[in-house]
C-alpha cells in the first residue's frame, strides 16, 4: 500500500495558505466595500463596489487633498529612497559584521553579539523623543539622510544576526582551500563565501524592506514635512477626512503592493537553502 | 544475504544515457568492485541498486524478487556514502540504532545488535562519543556498522575511502575486506582507483560510458585485458604501447621497421585478412626485461635512457625505443646504462587494434 | 565541491593594490565591524543615557518649563510596587507565550511542507509570505474588524461550525488570543522563510541515508531534519521573542488596551505613560524595566545558542 508522498505536505500547505490568503482577500474585498455592506450580517459576499477609499488614498476623486504639503508622489519617493538605502546600508553592514563574527572570533564577539541584538530590544516609544531632540540638534530632522541613518539602525542588528547565522553554516574549509592556494581572505569571502549565501542576502533584505517600509513610529516623529514617507502620508491624509474603514482597508492593499514587487524580485534567491552549524562541519 | 540481478539496465538523462544495458549477477557474499573513470556510469548504477535513482527502462532483483519498484527502504539495503553522512547532532551509538528504531526494533534488541556490530568493527569504546569530533577512520567505522546493522541484503558503498588520507587508506581496506568476509553480506562497492579494486574484489567490473567493459576476478583484467582501456586503466605503473606496422617482413615498431616483434604467423595472417596494417604492442612495465647481454633481434632492442627514478625497491626507467617510450619496472640494482638493451617476452605481449580492441 | 577562481593569486599580488588584497586578517575584522559598531554605538548611545537620565527624574516633556526634580529611585519604586503594572507583564507573558507558539507550530509544519519541490511553490510561497508585508496597523484594523462580535466573519465562521457568537475583543482573556492570532497571522512568515531555508540546506547525502535506514518522513523530519536546524530556528525564535514583547500597534488597533486597561501590554502601558500622560520620567524607567526583563530572557537564549555552536 502506497500513500502518496506529497500527501501530508500539501494538506498542510493547503490549510496554511487558506489562512494566510483568507484574510488578505477579505482586506482586498472589504477596501472596496460601502458601510452598510461592511457591517452585515451574514458577511456579504456579493456588493456593490466603491471606489471611495483609494481615492481617499490618493488624494483623488471625492477626496481631494487640500491641507497637506507634500504630494502623494513625492512621499513615495521618499519612501522607496528610505527604506532601499536603509535596506541596502542594513543588509551590507550587517553582512559584513556577521561575517568577521562569524569568522574571526575576535575578543569579545560574544558580547558584540548580544550588543547588537538590544539595539532590537528597545520600543521606539521609549526613546522617541530623545531622538526627536538629538536629530534637531544634529540637523537631520526631516531629512532623508537621517531617516536612512534611522533606517539602518533598526535594522542592522537583526541583518548582523542572520547573517552570522548564515555564516556559519559555510565550512570554514571553503575559504581555508583558498588561502592554501595564496588568495586573500578578501577574495575569498567575495568570490567564494559570499555567493554561497545568497539566500541569507536576499531573507534579510526581504525582512529588512518591511520593516523599514511599515516604519511608523520614528518616520511619523522625525520627518514631517520635506522626508515624509508613504504610510505617515496615507495615515495623515485620512486623518484629515476622518479614519473610515474602506480608507484603511485600502491604503493598506495599496502600501503592501511595493513590498510584493520587491519580493516577487527577490523571489528565486528566498528559496535558496543553506547549512546551518552543525550540519556544516560533517559534510564534503 | 542476496544473490542480485540486474538485468539490461538502463539510466538516460535526458540526451545523455548514464547506464546502457547492464546486466550482471552477484553471488551470495561476493564483494564486487565497479570501476571506472568518472562518469563512466558506476554510481548511477549503485545508486539504481539502492532504489536512489530511477532506471529507465531494465530489471533488478534481489534473490529472485524484483525489486525495481521498491523505495529504498524497502529494498533491506545498507549504503555507505562518499562523504561518510552521518547523523550530525548524535552519538555513534545514536547513529547505529538510527535504522532499528526508524523500524520500531525494540530496544533491548537495539543494545543487543549495536554491540555485536561494534564488536565486528571494534568500535565499542567510541560508541558514545559525537560523531563529529571522531578521525575519519572511525567515522568511516561507525558508517559501516550503521550500514549493516540491520542484517541488510545488499551492502552498497560509494567511494567511501575517498575523503581517507592517503596514509590510512591501504589499512582500511584491509579491514573493510576483513568485515565484509566476516559479516558474508552481498556487498558492490564503487570506486575511480584500481589499486584499491585490486585488492578488495572478488570481481571487477570495469565501465566506461555506461556499458560493463570487462567484468571478472582482479588476475584475470590484469592478465587478460578485454581491450585498451582495459589494459591502460588498470595496473600501476600504466601498461606500455607501442605502435608496429605490418609490413612484408612482419610486424616491427612503426618508427623504426628494424625492430622486430615477434609474433605467431596465424595472428599476422589474421592481422592482413581483417585489413590491419598498424598493431599497437601493450606489455606491463614489470615485465620488460633488461637483457644487456642478448643479441639484438625480434623483441630484443637497444634503447636509450631517458630517465630512471629509484621508488621503494624498483628502479622506474624510461628508455627511448625507435622513436616511442618504453617504460620499465626494474629491480634497484639493475645495470642500466645510457644505452640498455631491452627483451619484451613475447608471452606477456598484448596486441590490440587501432580501435583499441584486443587482437592478439 | 566545485569552485571557480578565476584570479591567478600571483597577479592578485602584482596589481600593485596592496592594501586591500593583503590586509592581515585583524585588520579585515576590524574593518568589517568598524562601520556596525559605529552606527549602533551613535544611535544608542545618546538616547540610552539620555534614559537613564530622565529615569530618575519626576519630568514631563510638556510642561518643559517646569524644573525636573530629582527623584532618584521614585519611579523605579513607583513602577515596581504598583500592582497594575505587575499585571501588565503578565498579561504580557501570557501574549508573548502564545502568539511565539502559534507562530512556531504553523511556521515549522508550513516549512515542513515546503521542503520538496512542486508545482507552482515559488508562486505559493510568495503567497504565504505575504501576512507580514502589511502595514501592522492595518492589520490591526483588519483583525478588528474580522473579529467583531457582531459583524466580524471570524464568528461567522464558527458559526458554521454551530458555535455562538464570541465577544473576542470585549474580554480580556479572549483578546488576548484574537491579538496573538493576528500578531501570529503576521509573522509566522518570518519563521516560515527562516525554518524552510534550514531544511532545505540540509546535506542530500543526510537525506538518502534516512530514506535506506527506512524511517518514515516524520520520523526524519522529527530525528534529523528538526534537530539539524535548531541553531536557526533558535535565532527566529529569539527574533520573535524580542518583537512579540514590543508588540504595540496591534494592540493599539484591536482593544485600545482595553477593556479598563486589561489588555494593556508592558509596551502599551510605556505609550500610555510617555505619551497620554506624559510623564517622561516614570515612561523611562519604565522603559528601562521592560528593556531589562527582555534582555534577562534573550541572555537564556544566547547562552544556549552558544553553547550550542561550541559543541561542534
Amino acid at each position: 500500500m502506497r500513500r502518496n508522498p506529497l500527501l501530508v505536505p500539501a494538506l498542510i500547505v493547503g490549510t496554511y495558505l487558506i489562512f494566510s490568503a483568507g484574510p488578505v482577500i477579505w482586506l482586498i474585498l472589504s477596501s472596496i466595500k460601502t458601510r452598510q455592506d461592511l457591517f452585515v450580517w451574514p458577511p456579504s459576499v456579493i456588493f456593490h463596489p466603491i471606489w471611495t477609499g483609494y481615492e481617499a488614498v490618493f488624494g483623488i476623486g471625492h477626496a481631494r487633498d487640500t491641507a497637506i504639503a507634500v504630494g502623494l508622489f513625492d512621499c513615495l519617493i521618499n519612501s522607496i529612497v528610505i527604506s532601499g538605502f536603509g535596506t541596502l546600508f542594513a543588509v551590507a553592514l550587517g553582512t559584513l559584521a556577521g561575517y568577521a563574527a562569524s569568522r574571526f572570533r575576535f575578543p569579545g564577539h560574544g558580547d558584540f553579539m548580544f550588543f547588537v541584538l538590544s539595539t532590537r530590544m528597545i520600543p521606539p516609544v521609549s526613546v522617541l523623543v530623545f531622538y526627536h531632540v538629538m536629530y534637531s540638534r544634529l540637523g537631520l530632522s526631516d531629512t532623508k539622510v537621517g531617516l536612512i541613518l534611522v533606517t539602518t539602525f533598526i535594522n542592522l542588528g537583526l541583518a548582523t544576526w542572520i547573517m552570522k547565522g548564515f555564516f556559519d553554516g559555510v565550512p570554514t574549509e571553503v575559504e581555508n582551500i583558498a588561502l592554501v592556494n595564496g588568495y586573500s581572505r578578501l577574495y575569498a569571502f567575495r568570490r567564494l563565501v559570499l555567493p554561497m549565501v545568497r539566500g541569507g542576502i536576499a531573507a534579510t533584505a526581504g525582512f529588512c524592506f518591511i520593516f523599514a517600509w511599515n516604519e511608523f513610529s520614528f518616520t511619523s516623529i522625525l520627518a514631517t514635512t520635506t522626508a515624509k514617507t508613504l504610510p505617515v502620508k496615507i495615515s495623515s491624509a485620512m486623518g484629515a477626512t476622518g479614519m473610515e474603514w474602506t480608507q484603511i482597508f485600502a491604503a493598506g492593499v495599496v502600501l503592501v503592493v511595493p513590498v510584493a514587487i520587491f519580493f516577487y524580485l527577490i523571489r528565486r534567491y528566498l528559496l535558496i537553502g543553506m547549512t546551518f552549524g552543525v550540519l556544516a562541519k560533517t559534510s564534503s | 544475504m542476496a544473490t542480485v540481478d540486474l538485468e539490461n539496465l538502463t539510466v538516460r538523462f535526458g540526451e545523455v544515457t548514464a547506464v546502457n544495458g547492464f546486466t550482471m549477477t552477484l553471488h551470495q557474499g561476493e564483494f564486487i568492485v565497479l570501476l571506472g573513470p568518472s562518469g563512466c556510469g558506476k554510481t548511477t548504477t549503485l545508486r539504481c541498486i539502492a532504489g536512489l535513482q530511477q532506471s529507465t527502462s531494465g530489471e533488478i532483483r534481489f534473490d529472485g524478487k524484483p525489486v525495481t519498484r521498491l523505495t529504498p527502504a524497502e529494498r533491506n539495503i545498507g549504503m555507505v556514502f562518499q562523504f561518510v553522512s552521518l547523523y550530525p547532532h548524535l552519538t555513534a551509538r545514536q547513529n547505529i540504532a538510527f535504522p532499528l528504531r526508524a523500524r520500531g526494533v525494540p530496544r533491548p534488541e537495539i543494545a543487543a545488535k549495536i554491540d555485536s556490530v561494534a564488536k565486528v568493527f571494534m568500535i565499542g569504546d567510541i560508541l558514545d562519543q559525537y560523531v563529529v569530533g571522531l578521525p575519519p577512520g572511525a567515522r568511516q567505522k561507525v558508517s559501516l556498522a550503521r550500514a549493516v546493522v540491520r542484517e541488510p541484503d545488499v551492502l552498497l558503498l560509494d567511494e567511501p575511502l575517498s575523503g581517507v588520507e592517503e596514509q590510512y587508506r591501504e589499512e582500511m581496506r584491509w579491514e573493510l575486506r576483513q568485515f565484509q568476509k566476516e559479516l558474508g553480506i552481498t556487498t558492490v562497492h564503487v570506486t575511480h582507483d584500481q589499486r584499491e579494486a585490486m585488492s578488495l574484489a572478488d570481481r571487477v567490473v570495469l565501465m566506461r560510458d555506461g556499458k560493463i567493459v570487462q567484468s571478472g576476478p582482479p588476475a584475470t583484467l590484469f592478465d587478460n585485458p578485454a581491450d585498451r582501456f582495459a589494459a591502460s586503466f588498470i595496473g600501476s605503473p600504466s601498461m606500455n604501447f607501442l605502435t608496429l606496422k605490418i609490413a612484408a617482413g612482419g610486424l616491427g615498431v612503426a618508427s623504426d621497421q628494424s625492430l622486430g616483434v615477434s609474433a605467431p604467423q596465424e595472428a599476422i595472417d589474421r592481422f592482413r585478412a581483417q585489413g590491419l596494417n598498424e598493431v599497437i604492442l601493450g606489455i606491463r612495465p614489470h615485465l620488460v626485461e633488461l637483457a644487456n647481454e642478448a643479441p639484438i633481434g625480434q623483441n630484443v632492442w637497444p634503447a636509450q635512457l631517458v630517465d630512471a627514478v629509484l621508488v621503494g625497491r624498483n628502479l622506474q626507467a624510461e628508455f627511448a625505443v625507435g622513436g616511442q617510450t618504453i617504460k620499465a619496472e626494474l629491480p634497484s640494482d639493475a645495470a642500466i646504462g645510457p644505452t640498455s638493451v631491452l627483451r619484451l617476452p613475447p608471452e606477456h605481449c598484448f596486441f590490440f587494434g587501432p580501435d583499441g580492441s584486443r587482437v592478439g | 565541491m566545485t569552485m571557480s577562481m578565476d584570479e591567478p593569486p600571483m597577479a592578485a599580488a602584482r596589481s600593485g593594490r596592496k592594501s586591500f588584497r593583503t590586509l592581515p586578517d585583524a585588520w579585515l575584522c576590524g574593518l568589517f565591524i568598524a562601520p556596525t559598531v559605529l552606527i549602533l554605538a551613535l544611535m544608542v548611545f545618546y538616547p540610552f543615557l539620555s534614559l537613564i537620565r530622565y529615569s530618575s527624574l519626576n519630568f514631563s516633556m510638556m510642561r518643559p518649563n517646569v524644573m525636573p526634580v530629582n527623584v532618584g529611585w521614585g519611579n523605579y519604586v513607583d513602577l515596581l510596587t504598583d500592582k497594575d503594572i505587575w499585571q501588565r507583564f503578565v498579561f504580557t507573558g501570557k501574549f508573548v507565550l502564545a502568539t511565539v507558539s502559534i507562530q512556531f507550530v504553523l511556521g515549522i509544519a508550513a516549512a515542513y511542507g515546503f521542503q520538496r519541490d512542486f508545482k507552482g511553490r515559488d508562486f505559493l510561497f510568495t503567497v504565504a509570505l505575504m501576512p507580514m508585508m502589511f502595514c501592522p496597523i492595518v492589520v490591526g484594523f483588519l483583525w478588528r474588524y474580522m473579529f467583531n462580535s457582531d459583524w466580524g466573519i471570524v464568528n461567522w465562521l464558527i458559526s458554521l461550525v454551530g458555535v455562538a457568537k464570541v465577544d473576542w475583543l470585549g474580554k480580556s482573556e479572549n483578546a488576548l488570543w484574537a491579538v496573538a492570532i493576528a500578531d501570529a497571522w503576521t509573522w509566522t512568515p518570518f519563521v516560515i522563510l527562516l525554518a524552510t531555508a534550514a531544511f532545505r540546506g540540509i546535506p542530500r547525502d543526510i537525506r538518502e541515508s534516512a530514506q535506506i535506514d527506512g524511517a518514515s518522513p516524520a520520523f526524519t523530519f522529527f530525528r534529523v531534519t528538526l534537530p539539524m536546524s535548531l541553531p536557526i530556528i533558535t535565532i527566529a525564535l529569539l527574533l520573535r521573542l524580542i518583537d512579540a514583547f514590543k508588540q504595540f500597534d496591534l494592540f493599539l488597533a484591536m482593544t485600545a488596551g482595553g477593556p479598563a486597561s486589561e489588555t494593556e501590554t508592558a509596551a502599551y502601558s510605556l505609550s500610555k505613560i510617555a505619551f497620554g500622560y506624559f510623564h517622561t520620567g516614570e515612561a523611562s524607567a519604565f522603559a528601562i524595566i521592560l528593556l531589562v526583563v527582555i534582555i534577562g530572557l534573550s541572555m537564556v537564549f544566547v547562552r544556549y545558542l552558544t553553547r550550542l555552536s561550541n559543541r561542534i
